[in-house]
This record gives structure tokens, C-alpha cells and sequence, in this order.
């Protein structure tokens, strides 16, 4: 490594003394180290001697687990693990995707494939997809979210970038003792009854909602409020970049109306905009709030602090007749068009589909790829999770994270949002924020 | 001096708050990192027992291992390299008379106004381009590029203010340029040097916006770098965090600690030249 | 990182400083050029030029372009320029840098001047202990002093723990408050950069002769004229270092934002080095090194004017 770095030093300054270091920034890759979108032939048999994968993740689990369940299948494939916080892994992946020490997995972040993939650096997974017969393992709405359009900026057509690792699902989680407390009997089904439930809790005293807007909790809050009252599908076709789509429509701006006046009536703490979503979620799991809302991730959390007190329901719409809704992302993971070693990182990947990673994430209070190969959750919140995922899944009601929409999105979504809250920001105007940003990139 | 004693106890009254706002926080940290591990601490306070296991915790799930190794090896490679240029540099402007030392002078200058930020955006794409990121050796260099202007200004007046007398001897004894370097100025010039050597060394450990764009793999940037993106993810655990906190500033207190009589001394003598 | 740079370097530096005003380039031996010391200068400038200065120009026509650092780049001439002056949000960043100032730069200055004025009357004992201790915060890494900060500014810490024993605690996130983010950010720099400007003036006024004060006593003047007949023409030069100093870690302040808000709420905090970060990993090269150019002439000019203080100083 050291002496490739040297003898790259010296290759620079001669071509620098040269005059050969050009001038103007073109993106276009140097055609030798242009890397094959497509390998030729695959091979879905894993070789015996010993081989190591390097894999590049931000959530520890289920990454680490899904790992160590392979390795212990196949004790001749070790894996170099490159964890990075999730607030700035698409960067990472980014950089790491175009580099040459690129990994040969990575965990599939939607910015940054998008930023990646249209120049190359991504694996097309065709070869493998047709091998492997994944097409009848994964669930083809799954498998949608990670394709991508050749400019990277329409999803669910085009080229299979990754493959599914586990699904997630955002809803409201709410404690049931102190919902009781504040006579509320039975967990809101309309947003209307959602409405009056977070009114009685104000009034009895209660903290209505445990708010992280600092971080990704307010777009989950929002976004709860948007699927409701924008509709899944213009959502969803906002978010996929289909050309022509707008959110600046009247659901939208009444959406973003109605956060603010949940702000104005005290329904979350005053320090929201200064609480990242992990101590919100912490102080809902202490029974300082009596809603929060945020994913399937929290589960473990809440369920070690409030035992079979909490309980789990999809983010209410207008009517309860409207199709049970919420966001979520398949965390799948992408194949480097550069790695030499991708029929191995493939076999990794057709592990995912197996009963036995299924059972791994279950374990761990997440929802499995598939559910109807899954075994049943433990009883309790993570149970209720299921049954709305399921019939989320079934309503064709799961939303793609908004802050996925362009690379941008996630620092306009959260500061547009902490304005919102804070009073600052007329929600057409946010809402006009948004689209812009959208339009920037998209147009 | 004719001044009053409640004039006096009001200049110690105010030096000891400032002393009070600066350690303060300081030791509201240290007391921190030693509550039992996920505690929730407010404000300053001293806990019950004392835990030295997250200091372990956090250099186990910080790799902080590596990160300091990689500080260090920043560090030996950044101070011996600055100091020698900075000096040879400084040496030729301030020492000789080099035709066009004042245009050079100036375009080191310049280099102690421009911003890391003017230069990252390049940097990050180029060196990349030319395979050259994810590597201590770049680094260092660029850090080095980076930390010279304010070098070669330091050892350009240190030069420039040594006795002409002591010059003048070694010429009449027939010593070339570099000789007079090696053997008269140069050891002349060693508390600078020192007090040079001192800031490099902390700059170079401190540096932060130029890790985190040229290494992309977290396990090999700097410790401070490592701080950095150890925060986000551990936000909820302040003892964890406030013992990583302490693991990255050690080092560096412990430099400040050792050579503060030189160093600030030093700068403040330098302050003055 | 990055402020400690400049605001260690001009520590010592860029203000030519003081009261012997040598010229530089002493009158050295004969009066012959010695084209040799060109061969001294070589190393430095290869390794600055090629890492600092051409990147530099290299930043100036990226500024000129749309590019995600992947694909192929457009052409937008000036537009970018145009979107920093106008774009609410990078535009914002500007003025908050300007803001902060106050609070590296005024405060510190100010508050240093007033105590080295109280310390000139009177010699001080255990010196050597408080330099030490107002220095500490100045050679910490930026990010552990955000980390530090980040906590003492929570709802639970102790900022509120001690406006709690005036009955003041309300229990915020000072540094999600919209009103008082920004704020808090500068009196993070102010704690900083306070000790740096505290030492340079005892320093300075070290230096003064103590003849001068006698001299101005025995006219009858007050602490008042004292300050004004001799304390501040005798450390012109050290407000003018200081100035400098803290003027470029206000203009170009990155780590402690980055840990303690990353520009929340609603972009309230954002300065310019945080913006160049984010729109350089989220592959907006342009507008980054648009905002990175503007940066640094703003930075130039400080520099320039602040420099020109000390120089006046010196004519003295």
C-alpha cells in the first residue's frame, strides 16, 4: 500500500512537470481503470480455499449478524468489516464506490447508487439475478426499490443494483399505560381520532409525542403525515423521480400544516429541535412521552424499556378505510464493479433470501425480506409491527424514506422541518423548498 | 506601584473566574467519562463510584488503537518534514540574499490567509483521480503543504533577527551558505525551531476537515477525525463519549503539559520579534 | 483543524509585529545576490505550490462549473456566484460567519483588554499558572471542545444546571433553540479564543515601559486616560495579531459546528466551511468552491485590514 502511494506520488509530479494534469473537471473515468458494468460469465459455486470480503455498513445489525450467520456456513470466507455512522455513509459509500480500494459489498444507500451507478461503479446484478433465480426469492416490490433508471434518477426501472437485506417500517409506537392514564382506551385508527388522542394527553399532563427533529426524527413524523394526507401513490412516484411529479400540491402543504400546529399546540417537547432521534426514542422508552414515531429499528429499545407496555400501529390516514401506510427501505446491499471477488459477494447476497437470515433478523426484533417465508415474531410490539408491515405490504402502502428523493434531500427535509417546528416557515413555502430541490436534481 | 488593595483582590477575583470558566467544563468532562457507562449525567457531577471501564470501552469501539497510530504517524511524518523545509525555506528569504525574496516572502503569506476549505474541493477529487486518497503519506504531505506559509514566516524572521556580527565572522572564516546553516544559524535558531516543532505537532494532531476528506476508511483516519464521527452514533452514552473525548485530548495535554514553559514562552517571544 | 491554523498561525504571525520594527532580510553579508538561496526556497515551494497553490487555482475554475465529481461536467460560468449571493441558504452562511465574529473576535479582544488593564496596576503572582490554564483551550482538538460543549449546552448540562441556581432553567436545547443557536456556537469560540487574547495582552503589557505609567500617574490621570495614554497604544500591534487570529477562526470555523449542530435548526448555524464540507460530499462541487472562493477573499480582506491596524500601530 505504502509503496503504491509512493510510486503514485511520483507518477503525479511527472505528469504534473509533464503538463498532463488537465484542466478542466471531467468526470469522465481514465478508460483504463474504467470499471466493467457487467462481469462476463458468473459463477454461483463458492470456491474452497479461503477468500475475504471487504463490507461497508452503518447498521450494526443486522450487517454483523447477517455476517457472522454466513461465515459460519462457510468458514473459508472471512469478511474485513468497515463500519461507518449512518449520518454520513452515503458520503462514504460515495467515495468508496469511485476509489480504488473500493469494497466488494456494500450496504445499498439510494443517494449515493444514484450518484455512483450512471458512471459505472456499480454492479449490475442481471447475470446473477437470472443465476440465482432471485427473482421467485424476493419480493418483487423489494427488489423494485433497488432499481435505478441509467441517469440514476428514476427508481423501480432499469438495472438490479442490489438485492434486499431486511426490510423497515416507520408507524407510531404509543404507551399503552399512559394512553390509558390520559383516557384514551383504544390506539387512534383515523387521523381525526389521532387528533383527539394527542389532545387528551396535553390536557392530562402528558408529553403527547417524544420528537428527535434534530436528526431523521421529524421526517419520519412528517413523512407519517404526508403518506396520510398526500396519498401513497403520488408519494411514492414523487420519490421515485418519475418525471413530471410534484409535492407541491395541497395534501403536502396540509401535511406540513398540520405538523406546525402540532408544534404550536405543545405536542412536543420545546427541546425537539435540539434532540437527535436516538434520545427521543430513549426518552419514550423511559415513559417521558406517551407517542413517538419512528421504525422498526426501535424495537429493541422500547421493548427493553417498557416491557409488553408499548405497542405498535401504522400511521393513521383520513378514513380507516384508506390502505395501511408507512415508509420504509429494504436494507439491501450492492456489489462493487470493481471487485474481483464478486461470485462470492453474490453468494452472500443469495444467503439473504435463505430461511436462515430470515430467522437472524426476526431474532433481532426486525422484519425479514419476505415475510411469508418468516418465522412468527415474539408476541407483544414486535408482533404488532408485523401485522402492520404485513398489511402495509399487502395495501401496497410502503413509501420509500422521502429523504431519498435526490442526494440533497436529507439536509433540506430535516432543516426545512426544524424551521417548520420552530414557527419560522410558512409550510408552502417549505413544501416550494422541497420541490426545488427536487427539481434541481431531477429536471 | 500605587494601587489599591481592593484593586488588587478584584484583578485576582477575576483572573480566578476566568480560570474557574475555562476548567469548568474541562472537569465536567473528566467527571463525566467516569459515571458508570449509558448513565444519564447533569450538569457537574461527581458519581457515586468510580468507573475507569469506559476509558477500555471507548478505545475498544473507537479503534482508537489504530486512530492513535495513525495520529502518530501523522505526526513523524508532518513535524520533521515542516521544520526542515520551514527552515530551509526561511533560511533562503530570511538569511540570504536570494533574489526575489520579497515575492516569494509575500506568496507564503498568502498561504497563511487561504482557508483549508479553498483547497479540499480539488484535493478530494484529483488526488482521488490520481489514486492518491485513502493514504497517511498524502496526508501528511498536504497537511505539511498546508501548515509551511506560517513555517516559512516564523523561521524567516528568526533568521532575519540574528546578530549580523555572528554573520559576518563565519564569512570571514569562509563558510558557504550552507555551512553557515548547519553549523552557525541553525543552532541559533533551536528555540524557535522548538516552539515550531511544538505547534506543528498539535496541528497536525488537530487537524480535522483534511482527514476526513482525503481518508475515506474511518478505521484509518486520525483520532480527532476518529472523535468525530464516534459522537453521532454513541450520542446517547455521554460517559462513553466524554472517555473517548479524554483518550484524544490526552496526548496533546500531556505535550502542552511537558514543553508549555518553551512553547508559550516561545510564541509569545515570537509574538514580539 | 482547520481555524487552528491560522488562528495558532497569525498567533505568532502575519502581524509584523512590535516595537523594534526590524526590516526584514537583514543587511546581510555583501551586497551580491545569491541566486543559491533560491535552491533553499525550491523544496518548501514545490510541496506549497503544488498541494496549496494550484489546487487553490484549481478551486477557482471548478467554481465555474457544475459537477458532481462523478459524471460529466457543464458549464455555469458565473452562475454559481451569483446563486452565494443569492441563495438564502449559502448566502446565510456568510452572515453567519459575520455574526460570529462578535464572538470570536469582539468579545475576547474586548474582555481581554479590560482585564490586561486591571493587571497593569499591579504585579500579579502565580502569572505563570493562569497563562498556562487560558491557554489550555487553544491547543485542544476543535471537535473535543464540540463534544465538551455539545453536552454542557443540553437540556440536562451544565449551562442550565447553573442558570437552575438562579432559577433560570427551563430545561433547553440551547443548541436547537432557534433564537440562541447560533449563539451558543459563538460563545463556544468565545471561551477559545479568550485566553489566547488575555495572554497576548499580558504579554504585551509586559513589555510596556513601566515609566510611561508613572508618568501618566504623576499628571493625575485616572485608570481611564491611563488606558488610553498608554495601554492600548502599547498593544495596538498584539489587538491587531488577535484581531486577525480570531477574525479567520470566526470566518472559517468548521469542526465545532460540524459536532455540536450541523447547521440545525433550519439552517440557523450554518457557516461557510460546513456548507463547502456538505455540498462536497453531496457532489455539488460548483456551488462548494464558489463558496470556498468567496471564503477566502473575505478571509484575504480581514486579514488585510486587521493587518493594517497593527501596522498603524507600529508607526507610532
Amino acid at each position: 500500500m505504502r509503496s503504491r502511494t509512493i510510486a503514485s506520488w511520483l507518477t503525479a509530479s511527472l505528469l504534473a512537470v509533464g503538463g498532463l494534469a488537465g484542466c478542466s473537471p471531467s468526470g469522465t473515468p481514465d478508460p483504463t481503470s474504467s470499471p466493467t458494468t457487467s462481469p462476463v460469465a458468473v459463477n454461483t459455486t463458492l470456491p474452497t480455499e479461503p477468500v475475504q470480503l471487504t463490507i461497508a455498513y452503518c447498521d450494526a445489525h443486522p450487517v454483523e449478524d447477517l455476517i457472522d450467520g454466513f461465515t459460519a456456513l462457510h468458514p473459508n470466507v472471512t469478511f474485513d468489516k468497515q463500519y461507518e455512522d449512518c449520518g454520513n455513509f452515503s458520503t462514504d459509500v460515495i467515495n468508496r464506490l469511485t476509489s480504488d480500494s473500493a469494497p466488494d459489498l456494500v450496504q445499498y444507500v439510494d443517494s449515493a447508487i444514484q450518484t455512483v451507478a450512471p458512471a459505472g461503479h456499480v454492479l449490475d446484478l442481471a447475470p446473477y439475478l437470472a443465476a440465482y433465480g432471485w427473482e421467485s426469492k424476493f419480493p418483487a416490490s423489494e427488489l423494485a426499490q433497488l432499481q435505478l433508471s441509467p441517469d440514476g434518477k428514476v427508481h423501480g426501472v432499469g438495472a438490479q443494483y442490489g438485492i434486499p437485506g431486511g426490510a423497515s417500517f416507520t408507524g407510531v409506537f404509543y404507551n399503552k399505560t399512559l394512553l390509558r392514564q390520559a383516557g384514551v382506551e383504544a390506539p387512534p385508527r383515523t387521523l381525526q381520532e389521532f387528533q383527539i388522542a394527542l389532545k387528551a394527553v396535553k390536557n392530562a399532563g402528558l408529553t403527547p409525542i417524544a420528537l428527535g427533529s434534530l436528526d431523521d426524527g421529524g421526517i419520519h413524523l412528517w413523512g407519517g403525515l404526508l403518506t396520510s394526507l398526500f396519498g401513497v401513490t403520488s408519494a411514492q412516484d414523487w420519490v421515485n423521480g418519475r418525471p413530471g411529479s410534484t409535492i407541491d400540491l395541497a395534501g403536502a402543504v396540509e401535511a406540513t400544516a398540520e405538523l406546525a400546529d402540532w408544534a404550536r399546540q405543545g405536542y412536543f417537547p420545546a427541546s425537539a429541535n435540539g434532540t437527535k432521534e436516538d434520545d427521543a426514542r430513549a426518552q419514550f422508552a423511559q415513559g417521558q412521552a406517551v407517542f413517538t414515531v419512528d421504525g422498526s429499528w426501535a424495537v429493541g429499545t422500547v421493548r427493553q424499556g417498557l416491557g409488553d407496555q408499548v405497542g405498535f400501529f401504522s400511521f393513521p390516514g383520513r378514513s380507516s378505510a384508506d390502505q395501511a401506510s408507512g415508509q420504509g427501505f429494504t436494507a439491501g446491499f450492492a456489489i462493487s464493479a470493481r471487485s474481483a471477488k464478486a461470485d462470492v459477494a453474490a453468494a452472500f447476497l443469495d444467503y439473504l433470501a435463505s430461511a436462515e437470515a430470515a430467522r437472524i433478523s426476526v431474532g433481532l426484533g426486525m422484519l425479514p425480506v419476505n415475510i411469508d417465508t418468516a418465522p412468527a415474531p415474539d408476541p407483544g410490539v414486535a408482533s404488532d409491527l408485523r401485522q402492520a408491515y404485513a398489511q402495509a405490504v399487502q395495501d401496497s402502502g410502503i413509501v420509500t424514506f422521502y429523504d431519498h428523493a435526490t442526494v440533497t434531500m436529507h439536509t433540506t427535509l430535516t432543516q426545512g422541518l426544524q424551521a417548520v417546528i420552530a414557527g419560522q416557515l410558512e409550510p408552502a413555502d417549505f413544501i416550494a423548498s422541497v420541490q426545488a430541490d427536487w427539481e434541481a436534481s431531477k429536471g | 506601584m500605587r494601587t489599591s488593595r481592593a484593586e488588587g483582590a478584584a484583578s485576582y477575583l477575576v483572573l480566578i473566574a476566568m480560570a474557574l470558566g475555562v476548567l469548568t467544563p474541562l472537569l465536567g468532562l473528566v467527571l463525566a467519562a467516569f459515571h458508570p457507562p449509558g448513565a444519564h449525567v447533569s450538569g457537574l457531577s461527581w458519581p457515586e463510584r468510580f468507573s475507569w471501564g469506559n476509558l477500555a470501552t471507548a478505545w475498544r469501539e473507537g479503534h482508537f488503537a489504530s486512530l492513535m497510530g495513525a495520529s502518530l504517524t501523522v505526526c513523524l511524518i508532518v513535524v520533521p518534514l515542516t521544520v526542515v523545509l520551514a527552515s530551509l525555506a526561511g533560511y533562503g528569504l530570511g538569511g540570504l540574499r536570494t533574489p526575489g525574496r520579497g515575492g516569494l516572502g509575500l506568496v507564503f503569506l498568502l498561504g497563511m490567509t487561504l482557508p483549508i476549505e479553498v483547497v479540499i474541493v480539488p484535493l478530494y477529487r484529483d488526488l482521488r483521480d490520481l489514486h492518491l486518497t485513502d493514504s497517511l503519506i498524502t496526508l501528511s504531505l498536504v497537511e505539511a503543504a498546508a501548515f509551511l506559509p506560517f513555517g516559512v514566516y516564523w523561521m524567516r524572521r528568526t533568521f532575519a533577527s540574528l546578530p549580523a556580527e555572528l554573520v559576518e565572522q563565519a564569512l570571514l572564516d569562509g563558510a558557504g551558505p550552507w555551512q553557515r546553516l548547519r553549523w552557525i544559524e541553525w543552532p541559533l535558531a533551536r528555540p524557535a525551531v522548538a516552539t515550531l516543532a511544538v505547534l506543528y505537532f498539535m496541528w497536525a494532531w488537530n487537524q480535522f476537515l483534511l482527514v476526513v476528506t482525503l481518508i475515506s476508511d474511518p478505521n484509518r483516519r486520525t483520532a480527532p477525525a476518529g472523535l468525530g464521527f464516534f459522537v453521532a452514533p454513541h450520542s446517547t452514552d455521554l460517559p462513553l463519549l466524554s472517555a473517548a473525548s479524554l483518550i484524544v485530548i490526552g496526548p496533546i495535554v500531556a505535550v502542552y503539559l511537558i514543553f508549555q514553559r518553551q512553547f508559550v514562552a516561545g510564541l509569545l517571544a515570537g509574538a514580539s520579534r | 483543524m482547520r481555524a487552528d491554523r491560522p488562528r495558532s498561525a497569525a498567533k505568532a504571525g502575519l502581524a509584523p509585529s512590535g516595537r523594534s520594527a526590524k526590516p526584514v532580510g537583514r543587511p546581510g553579508p555583501g551586497r551580491r545576490r545569491q541566486w543559491s538561496g533560491l535552491w533553499f526556497v525550491l523544496p518548501a515551494l514545490l510541496l506549497y505550490g503544488g498541494l496549496i497553490l494550484y489546487p487553490a487555482a484549481r478551486t477557482i475554475n471548478l467554481s465555474l462549473w457544475r459537477w458532481d465529481g462523478v459524471n460529466q461536467a457543464t458549464w455555469r460560468g458565473w452562475a454559481n456566484y451569483v446563486d452565494v449571493a443569492l441563495d438564502p441558504i449559502l448566502r446565510g452562511s456568510i452572515l453567519h460567519a459575520g455574526l460570529l465574529i462578535v464572538f470570536f473576535s469582539l468579545i475576547p479582544v474586548g474582555l481581554g483588554l479590560v482585564w490586561a488593564s486591571l493587571l497593569t496596576r499591579r504585579r500579579i503572582r502565580g502569572l505563570a499558572w493562569f497563562r498556562l490554564v487560558f491557554f489550555l483551550p487553544q491547543i485542544l482538538p476543535l471537535v473535543a471542545v464540540g463534544v465538551i460543549w455539545r453536552w454542557a449546552l443540553a437540556p440536562q448540562g451544565l449551562i442550565n444546571q447553573v442558570l437552575g441556581w438562579f432559577g433560570l432553567d427551563q430545561g433547553r436545547a440551547w443548541l436547537g433553540e432557534w433564537d440562541y443557536a447560533l449563539i451558543a456556537i459563538g460563545l463556544i469560540g468565545a471561551w477559545v479564543q479568550s485566553g489566547l487574547c488575555m495572554m497576548l495582552f499580558m504579554a504585551g503589557c509586559g513589555r510596556i515601559d513601566r515609566e510611561l505609567y508613572e508618568a501618566v500617574r504623576l499628571d493625575g490621570a485616572g485608570p481611564w486616560r491611563e488606558f488610553w495614554a498608554v495601554t492600548w497604544p502599547g498593544l495596538r500591534s498584539e489587538v491587531g495579531l488577535a484581531l486577525t487570529v480570531t477574525v479567520i477562526a470566526a470566518l472559517a470555523s468548521f469542526d465545532i459546528v460540524f459536532v455540536t449542530t450541523n447547521g440545525s435548526p433550519g439552517h440557523r448555524t450554518d457557516v461557510p466551511g460546513l456548507l463547502i464540507y456538505q455540498r462536497l460530499v453531496a457532489g455539488d462541487l460548483g456551488h462548494a468552491a464558489a463558496l470556498a472562493v468567496v471564503l477566502s477573499g473575505l478571509v484575504l480582506l480581514a486579514a488585510l485590514a486587521t493587518s493594517r491596524l497593527s501596522r498603524s500601530g507600529e508607526e507610532r
